[in-house]
């Protein structure tokens, strides 16, 4: 039977793709609307005070604002099919174009401070939880805890202060990466920006996974386990990882959005190119088809994400792995 | 693009087109009988420059995705760094603020009534090397109105069928009605000269750089052009880098990492000064952030509750609170670099007990309330707001200020606000009255309106004589100042943070932007 | 396998009073034996004081110009001027009430829907519940940041729309940790027995799922609280604020003047990282007292 080469697992992933199309077509209708429903237009925004109706309703037009709402959704979406992602209205440039530097940006900074993070903050919250109190542990948490109290422009404005100042100018305080070079050229202008991402982000994530694995110690079952004798890091091992390894992986996956959609303020306090500092240009600029690409581009990174974090629960949970 | 602060167009978005009357009128006033002479002093001083090497690079707040390379849709900063740097306008507000040819190697008025202009050429050439013509320019003129651009919106007098080449060097304007503002009205970098035929995707112009990369709300670098018309630039070079904001430029400029900010703020001029090998440029302009009073709205339609708030704005406290002593007193007329300006008005003071008086004495009880709507169209202008709504609680108003976003702001609801807040400047007294004041203005979000000033308008723009004109417009301008629809509180210097290896500085204080944008005359050491 | 003894006697009674008395002792003891808690308690009860009397102590008016720009610390102004050469100290002690509001008001909202979102997520596999899944999956993928942007922008900045942008940004997240938790408990032997007894949903809800996830409750209402504060200060950063003097404004407004002048944008941001940590050590503190309980 056919049944028996697909297994479980390998059918909810296919449900999950095909779910996984449904809501990004869900959300394209989602978020085209909502922009579209924002007061002000772009031709207004771009003429500013000098607009006569005349010019607005001819620049509308040379934009192709002047169409009905859902032909320019059903033009803009089967666009998407094609690979063709539609143009800036701000700048008459294809978006891909327009994209292509600030996404290779992102995407270096998000890699390189998600390779950092993901270890060490499951690392950090792991250490914390095994021994609650330990020096370790107060160590640990008592700057997890300093750190997650300030936002992330003050963590960045911090670092420029002590290691970018007047008195110790160890690396540029600023980060307007060159967009003619590939961001891994520019080393020196990647460091501040990496290390306030990962201050940040570190955190969030030690603190949930000592909570997770805390509460793992916590259970009865490893008290029965160490009255039985068995070691601790077999315990950890044996039993509160792998029971924590699902609420984790989602927690890794937050971290990952996190990252990937929340690095607006990094961006900013850095004069960083990239993807998240232009999302918030263009809403605020009112450049639709911009907003629309970077959000479902997002959206689809994102949705991968999810899935293989829910996969990594469903496989380290056998009752679950049964019940699909 | 990082380099944007939250409403990163909105800042800039609002620029309008720029014309302005600087000496203009003085100058066009030569005119005599039969034939006026607005030659322009030539090139002037920047033609001697011999073009040096180097890279010079410009911090800006901010570049934008709308930055045009089409130099008649150009409205925001980026967009007019682009359109400076690669094209000429006919004319230029020079180093002291009045009018000179540029592109233009003179414009005159053929007859006393200013309705029919000549323009002659420099011998210049485009970056592809063929030379700018006669034709070049009526092109550039028919493109305005055939697409509707910008600059067709501003420039009523001009009628596009009427502007002919008499031959390859000469242009001829036939106006619809005749007008002494023709030759500042081409100062505009959105009423920039571009080739026939002209491809906004391959920016052709004859300026002094050439556009060599461009990452729209990132970074654009420029190329000198050493044959340019006036003389090489002076780094061969230009790199033009967005910031996310002022301080973060500041930061890029004392690291080393800019050599110009040109979007200083003020308030963080401390910053530069104190450190050793950078200092601060900085110079009076006539660019204002003006608040609109509209007269079709409750309670700033009766002229009274006007007078009253134009008297409870305490301009030395803005100066000082909101610019850091970084502008000049304003008297609620525009444009005290034009020698029309009338400065026999006496300057008005903060009186608040005085508007309180006026106020009740037109039977209001206090506070009068007033609904305020600002955006950030420049760095200051939330500031400016916050700082009007106490200084006018003092003389019994009550403010309330609402901030919206900038595409919120110049939506459908623009023009309805009872206050606003909006930057103006950078325009001759007759630009600004055709702009906004006089005669259905169309940018006249205020909808003020006055018969006697409107008459005084029509004549004084026909008037040649300079000393008949500067009476005309001094009765203009006493109009305004007593019953007029716009606060003008003050002028705003424009500051620039400067490494001491930049060289060649001058003040252009009737453009907007640093050194009017006109990077051309920096060299770098 | 599991510490929870099954309430098979009179499980309404029995375990509600269970569980409030161990709420009621881990309180006691946490309060009693952990330095933490005390701090904790102290910073909190200490900023919301000042953010609550605060505008009685003022004694210049907080809009007043009273210095040059960016002044530093002095005899008359402890906390130097700000980018508008107001008293710094007066606009922290008005600014408080509004900002505190708002970011604690916000957390409870978000944690609250995104608490019941999550248990009824975790406990049901009906139709309804599967479209409220995909919705809710939907929605978490679009970047947190849009979402706030997008009702912003819409409405304006005003103290209720940062509230409702702020809050709804949260429900989705706590949504999926406090459904990842309840459907650990779903696979645990208790609340299968307890199912099989056909307690009805809402009884298993209250009685099974949230007794055992209160940990993972206070923890993620900590750490959405802090969220909260920081997305609301860092919202200031952008330039997504109400005007008038609150901490969010005046984080804003001063930000660029830091290196000049560092007390007129960090005295608040200082202010509110002591109500931050505080909140925190409280928090954790809490959670290790529940989890040492648990674990006897």
């Amino acid at each position: 039977m056919r049944r028996q080469y697909s297994s479980p697992v390998t059918r909810m992933v296919l449900t999950r793709i095909a779910l996984g199309i449904g809501m990004l077509l869900l959300l394209s209708l989602i978020v085209f609307t909502a922009t579209h429903a924002l007061p002000g237009d772009i031709a207004r925004t771009m003429l500013g005070q000098t607009a006569t109706d005349e010019q607005v309703s001819a620049l509308r037009s040379q934009l192709g604002l002047d169409r009905p709402l859902i032909v320019q959704y059903v033009d803009w979406l089967g666009g998407l099919f094609v690979g063709n992602f539609g143009t800036s209205l701000a700048s008459g440039t294809p978006v891909s174009q327009l994209l292509a530097v600030l996404l290779g940006n992102t995407a270096t900074l998000v890699l390189i401070a998600g390779a950092i993070t993901i270890p060490l903050g499951i690392l950090l919250g792991t250490v914390a939880a095994r021994r609650p109190g330990s020096a370790w542990d107060v160590a640990i948490s008592g700057t997890m805890q300093t750190i997650l109290a300030l936002p992330e422009f003050v963590v960045g404005i911090l670092l420029v202060t002590v290691f970018a100042g007047k008195f110790l100018r160890l690396v540029p305080p600023t980060s307007p990466l060159d967009p003619r070079m590939s961001a891994i050229e520019q080393p020196a202008l990647l460091i501040l920006p990496v290390a306030t991402m990962v201050l940040i982000a570190v955190p969030h994530l030690a603190e949930s996974v000592k909570t997770l694995v805390r509460d793992q110690f916590a259970m009865g079952y490893t008290l029965t386990a160490r009255l039985a004798g068995i070691s601790e890091p077999r315990i950890l091992s044996r039993y509160a990882l792998p029971n924590t390894t699902g609420p984790v992986a989602q927690v890794v996956a937050i971290t990952i959005n996190y990252l990937l959609g929340g690095a607006v303020a990094v961006e900013t306090v850095f004069s960083f190119p990239g993807i998240g500092s232009e999302l918030v240009a263009a809403v605020s600029g009112r450049d639709f088809t911009v907003v629309q690409v970077i959000t479902m581009g997002i959206a689809t990174v994102m949705f991968v994400v999810f899935t293989l974090a829910d996969i990594l629960g469903i496989l380290a949970n056998p009752k679950l792995r049964n019940r699909i | 693009m990082s380099g944007k602060p939250l409403s990163p167009r909105s800042s800039r978005l609002q620029r309008t087109l720029r014309r302005r009357a600087g000496r203009t009128l003085a100058a066009v006033a030569g005119i005599t009988a039969a034939a006026l002479l607005l030659t322009g002093c030539a090139t002037g001083s920047s033609s001697s420059t011999s073009g040096g090497g180097g890279t010079l690079r410009v911090g800006i707040v901010s570049l934008s995705d709308a930055d045009a390379l089409d130099p008649a849709s150009a409205s925001t900063t980026g967009g007019y760094v682009i359109a400076r740097q690669l094209f000429d306008t006919l004319s230029e507000y020079g180093t002291d603020g009045s009018w000179q040819p540029q592109l233009a190697s003179s414009i005159t008025a053929d007859d006393s009534t200013a309705k029919v202009w000549t323009v002659e050429l420099n011998d210049a050439t485009w970056s592809d090397g063929t030379a700018v013509t006669a034709d070049d320019v009526v092109y550039t003129v028919k493109r305005w109105f055939s697409e509707k651009l910008p600059p067709s919106g501003s420039l009523a007098f001009v009628d596009p069928d009427q502007v002919v080449a008499k031959d390859d060097k000469t242009v001829q304007f036939t106006l619809k009605y005749g007008t002494v503002t023709f030759p500042e009205a081409f100062t505009s970098p959105t009423t920039s000269i571009v080739p026939t035929g002209f491809d906004p995707a391959n920016p052709i112009g004859s300026g002094p750089y050439t556009l060599k990369t461009n990452d729209p709300g990132v970074q654009l670098t420029f190329e000198a052009n050493t044959d340019y018309f006036r003389g090489a630039p002076g780094s061969s070079e230009l790199d033009v880098i967005s910031f996310a904001d002022s301080s973060s430029a500041v930061s890029a400029l004392t690291a080393n990492q800019i050599d110009v900010d040109a979007s200083m703020d003020p308030t963080l001029v401390d910053l530069v000064t104190g450190t050793s090998g950078y200092s601060i440029y900085n110079y009076h302009t006539s660019g204002t952030l003006t608040w609109v009073m509209n007269t079709q709205q409750k309670p700033l339609d009766d002229p009274v509750v006007r007078q009253a708030l134009m008297l409870s704005v305490d301009r030395q406290a803005l100066v000082d609170q909101v610019y850091n002593g970084y502008a000049t007193l304003g008297n609620d007329i525009f444009n005290p670099f034009d020698p029309m300006y009338n400065s026999s008005l006496p300057q008005r003071e903060y009186s608040p007990a005085a508007a309180k008086a006026m106020l009740e004495a037109a039977g209001y009880s206090l506070p009068v309330t007033v609904e305020l709507t600002g955006t950030d169209n420049q760095p200051t202008s939330v500031k400016q707001n916050e700082a009007l709504v106490k200084q006018a609680a003092e003389a019994g108003f009550n403010i309330e200020y609402t901030y919206v976003d900038s595409a919120t702001f110049y939506g459908d609801a623009y023009g309805t606000y009872p206050l606003s807040l909006s930057y103006w400047g950078y325009l001759g007294i007759f630009d600004q009255a055709a702009f906004t004041i006089a005669n259905n203005a169309p940018y006249n979000s205020s909808h003020w309106q006055n018969d006697q000033y409107d008459e005084l308008y029509n004549e004084a723009i026909t008037t040649v004589d300079d000393t008949k004109r500067k009476a005309l417009v001094a009765q203009m301008q006493q109009i305004e100042y007593q019953t007029g629809a716009y606060i003008v509180p003050l002028f705003a210097d424009a500051v620039i943070g400067l490494s001491d290896s930049v060289t060649g500085t001058a003040s252009y204080p009737n453009s907007d932007g640093a050194f009017g944008y006109n990077f051309r005359i920096l060299s770098i050491s | 396998m599991t510490n929870q003894s099954l309430p098979v006697d009179d499980p309404s009674t029995t375990r509600e009073a269970a569980i409030h008395d161990r709420m009621q002792d881990s309180l006691r003891r946490l309060l009693r034996a952990d330095p933490r808690a005390w701090i904790g308690g102290i910073a909190v009860a200490g900023i919301a004081l000042l953010a609550l009397v605060g505008p009685l102590l003022v004694t210049t008016d907080p809009e007043e110009y009273v210095a040059r720009v960016y002044s530093g610390p002095s005899a008359t102004l402890p906390l130097g001027a700000d980018v508008l050469g107001r008293d710094v100290l007066s606009r922290l002690l008005v600014g408080g009430q509004l900002f505190l509001f708002e970011g604690i008001t916000a957390a409870i909202f978000g944690v609250g829907i995104g608490v019941v979102v999550g248990m009824l997520l975790g406990t049901n596999r009906g139709r309804a519940v599967s479209v409220l899944r995909f919705a809710t999956d939907t929605v978490m993928l679009i970047p947190q940041i849009l979402l706030v942007l997008l009702i912003i922008t819409a409405f304006g900045a005003s103290p209720l729309t940062l509230i409702v942008a702020v809050a709804a940004a949260q429900i989705l997240y706590t949504a999926r940790v406090i459904s990842a938790a309840t459907q650990s408990v779903t696979s645990e032997d208790y609340y299968l027995a307890a199912q099989a007894l056909g307690l009805s949903r809402g009884s298993l809800i209250f009685r099974e799922v949230f007794p055992n996830i209160i940990g993972v409750v206070l923890v993620e209402f900590g750490v959405r609280l802090s969220v909260c504060f920081v997305a609301l200060a860092s919202l200031s950063y952008l330039g997504f604020s109400g005007s008038g003097a609150a901490w969010g404004s005046m984080i804003h407004e001063n930000q660029g003047g830091i290196p000049l002048q560092p007390f007129a944008a960090l005295a608040p941001v200082a202010a509110i990282g002591i109500f931050l940590l505080g909140m925190n050590m409280l928090r954790d503190s809490l959670a290790r007292a529940l989890a040492r309980r648990t674990a006897q």
